[in-house]
């Protein structure tokens, strides 16, 4: 098998090429924490996890909103239903870190806040964790990215940042 | 002046084997016209133009679209071309052969029927992703499993086929061709166990009632195990008419027999244990198994890269056999106004743009940017329904013809350079604006929605009126495809060539470890292994159940 | 365009007849190599493949500014 030698330079460039997305993706994950969200490591959840039928009697989602837990650090959370978010509007200090708790009471759904990069799936059994610092004020949109029933399309919450 | 030794002096097509080959295209095309007339509604819905019929729903459109169009024409077509090039390089179908070939065709109609008669009876709309706790009806779920059990006999059919072609050539390196169908249906093989899993253990005894919750997780899970290796099973095909029929349509040769072996050998042992790359919005799986399969993910670009290398050096070295000069001058001498190069060829440069998007959506937190976006579906209208799609269509002009032995008469030739090009401006609108409004965050697979005169979600209106246009010319482009498939059947009788091209003459041998399929299955399991043990493990022993839901 | 379209065909059939070619191979096929001969010349072929490449990153890296703008 012969390989022309400008393939191999090709071949070269482009592994490097993909070597440094992964780098710079990595580095950005691992080093600097900005990675994409996970399953909740909040201090009620076992791996994560929580009985999608029992949410109404499970910390932290039997009482579902904002808390505030730190200096202008807050936990946000959330049920998605068909076809809809409780609560369906919150309401978030400007400046604030947010920690984004939700889970699902059904089908799979989306939690998606257009314009950032707020985007995530919140399934039954499984609790979604993601972190956003919301920097500009203002009413934020959250939509359901993820087909779930005739409704979809309606299913919305609002976050006023004040 | 024809040449008279290969344009007319071929021989006939075995009648046997090019009617198992047409059952197939017919059928591809038949789904193809019905989940078109689907996208073009469902199109037109989204952009505000019409508003559907009370009994039919925005998202019964959607099941039925990507149902129709990303696995029944795809896989009806794959089978039918890979059978026809089986045939064209290891000589006339054997009785074992047909016989599999035809049982997997019932099975996998008899799927398409029952699954057709159960999406528009409003008992199955979940999509053609069905993720589970949405609960179809049982008989959905048989339906699918008939279509992959069909197509595994089709698979078998094929490797039996290019069995005894190794048993009676002993020592012979193997037809180009029907070495690059056993990887495709290899491939097939060992991905579609997810989704049979998935099916058959979790899916079926639930929706029966059997079993009172599923793991949604787990089902997601083997649902992408088979969902990624699922477009590069759509993807292999074309690029069997990239690397053997295109260099022999432009009258060049195939750069080299050894490269695209090793190209395809990598795609099927990277394009496997990547399916987290569809997760990585998703809880509970670690961060170190989802960046894991990134890394195995951005591996399986290199054949791709090595691909675009080989045939951009296929065109070039056929432009200067031909004594042009010049960096680019080749490009001057490519049969542009051949619809069996012309349409593959769009395909090929479209693939650029879609191969760029999916190393961006498969690049970690990147895809906060574009998860579930319209951007996601602009992106696979161009792998599947434009980089294929075309070249499925052009491959149709002379694969009907080659089988019915008929020829491809330039009348048609013409009609077909006109679907190529409506195909690629319908396609410009219509997957332009996806990506562009959803990169401004529009969500996919969602009816006309303004979030309650939303501003921000008001804005990406006129980008869905483009995408509805975008729609409405490439159902033009759907119902000339249709017109050209109809006047194929009825073009005169004659000898239309199956192009298999020829190595450059003096290219060294290839490998023989290429053939020794223990060796790859091997590394594909162990890569599997690796990447799915642990997390899968983990999402059995901790899984919480979740009843199901039937929430249209 | 029925006359190119048929000579583009006659052209396919006549350039793939081995036994043709096999009498003037060496000056006029800059597509031979053996292990003696020089590599064919894929200059163009090279350029192509960069410019695909740059493409690549380009897209990458607008929808990585993206990112970055929203974080």
């Amino acid at each position: 098998m012969h390989i022309h030698r400008l393939e191999k330079i090709w071949i070269g460039f482009g592994l490097a090429m993909l070597l440094i997305f992964l780098l710079l993706t990595g580095v950005a994950a691992f080093a600097m924490g900005i990675s994409p969200p996970s399953s909740s490591s909040h201090e009620n959840m076992h791996h994560g996890k929580v009985d999608p039928t029992k949410l109404q009697t499970t910390a932290p989602f039997d009482k579902p909103g904002l808390k505030q837990i730190g200096d202008n650090e807050y936990e946000a959370v959330l049920i998605a239903y068909a076809f809809g978010y409780n609560p369906d509007t919150i309401d978030i200090p400007h400046g604030a870190k947010v920690h984004f708790i939700v889970t699902s009471s059904d089908v799979v759904h989306g939690f998606e806040i257009p314009g950032t990069n707020v985007n995530f799936m919140a399934e039954p059994g499984e609790v979604t964790e993601l972190t956003h610092t919301f920097d500009k004020a203002g009413q934020f949109l959250v939509l359901c990215n993820e087909y779930c029933g005739t409704g979809h399309e309606m299913m919305k919450m609002t976050i006023n940042v004040k | 002046m024809i040449s008279t030794s290969s344009i007319t002096a071929g021989k006939p097509f075995h009648e046997n084997d090019g009617q198992l080959v047409l059952a197939h295209v017919l059928f591809a095309f038949a789904a193809l016209l019905l989940g078109g007339i689907a996208g073009l509604l469902q199109a037109m819905v989204r952009g505000g133009t019409i508003t559907l019929p009370h009994g039919i729903g925005y998202y019964q459109l959607l099941t039925a679209h990507g149902v129709l169009m990303a696995l029944i024409f795809t896989t009806y077509f794959i089978i039918g071309f890979l059978y026809g090039g089986v045939a064209k390089t290891t000589g006339r179908l054997l009785p074992t052969t047909l016989a599999l070939g035809w049982t997997g065709f019932l099975l996998m109609s008899m799927g398409t029927a029952v699954g057709t008669v159960f999406i528009l009876l409003n008992k199955a709309t979940v999509l053609y992703t069905f993720y589970a706790p949405m609960k179809a009806s049982p008989y959905f779920y048989v339906a699918l499993a008939l279509v992959v059990v069909g197509s595994w006999l089709s698979g078998y059919g094929i490797f039996y086929q290019y069995n005894y072609w190794r048993k009676t050539h002993p020592g012979e390196r193997s037809p180009l061709f029907s070495f690059m169908s056993v990887v495709t249906m290899l491939l097939w093989q060992v991905a579609t166990l997810g989704v049979a899993a998935e099916v058959l253990i979790q899916l079926i005894p639930w929706s029966f009632g059997w079993v009172d919750t599923i793991n949604v997780l787990l089902s997601r899970t083997l649902f992408w195990y088979f969902g990624h290796p699922l477009v590069y099973f759509w993807l292999l095909p074309a690029y069997i008419c990239w690397y053997v029929v295109i260099p022999k349509v432009i009258g060049g040769r195939i750069y080299s027999d050894a490269l695209a072996r090793l190209s395809f050998l990598l795609l099927f042992v990277f394009s496997i244990p990547v399916g987290f790359h569809h997760q990585l919005m998703e809880p509970g799986i670690s961060q170190f198994w989802k960046f894991l399969q990134v890394a195995l993910t951005l591996m399986v670009v290199v054949p791709s890269l090595m691909t675009a290398f080989s045939l951009f050096a296929t065109f070039e070295l056929a432009g200067r056999a031909k004594g042009v000069r010049g960096v680019f001058g080749w490009l001057k001498v490519l049969p542009w106004n051949d619809v069996r190069f012309f349409a593959p060829f769009m395909g090929m440069l479209i693939f650029i743009p879609a191969g760029a998007g999916g190393v961006i959506n498969a690049s970690y937190q990147l895809d906060e940017v574009v998860h579930n976006t319209l951007w996601i579906t602009g992106h696979f209208h161009l792998t599947v329904a434009t980089s294929v799609a075309l070249t499925f269509f052009g491959i149709a002009y002379w694969l009907i013809p080659a089988v019915t032995n008929r020829r491809l008469t330039p009348r048609l030739n013409k009609l077909g350079l006109w679907q190529t090009w409506i195909w690629v401006i319908g396609m410009f609108f219509m997957s332009g604006s996806m990506h562009t409004v959803g990169l401004l965050g529009a969500p996919r697979r969602t009816a006309y929605t303004t979030y309650g005169d939303n501003a921000q979600a008001s804005g990406w209106i006129p980008y869905e009126v483009v995408m509805a246009i975008g729609g409405m010319i490439l159902f033009v482009g759907v119902l000339l495809m249709i017109y050209n498939i109809y006047a194929l059947l009825q073009a005169p009788a004659g000898y239309e060539e199956f192009p298999i091209g020829e190595e450059l003459d003096g290219a060294e041998p290839t490998p023989k470890l290429f053939e020794r399929w223990g060796v790859w299955l091997g590394i594909s399991v162990v890569l599997i292994f690796v990447a799915y043990t642990i997390p899968v493990v983990e999402m059995i022993q901790t899984g919480v159940g979740s009843p199901g839901y039937k929430t249209w | 365009m029925t006359d190119t379209f048929t000579s583009s065909r006659t052209r396919s059939a006549a350039g793939n007849q081995p036994a043709s070619a096999a009498e003037n191979q060496s000056a006029s096929r800059p597509g031979d190599k053996t292990a003696e001969t020089k590599e064919p010349s894929l200059k163009g072929t090279f350029i192509a493949v960069m410019l695909l490449g740059g493409f690549i990153i380009a897209s990458w890296v607008l929808v990585l500014a993206l990112f970055l703008s929203r974080n």
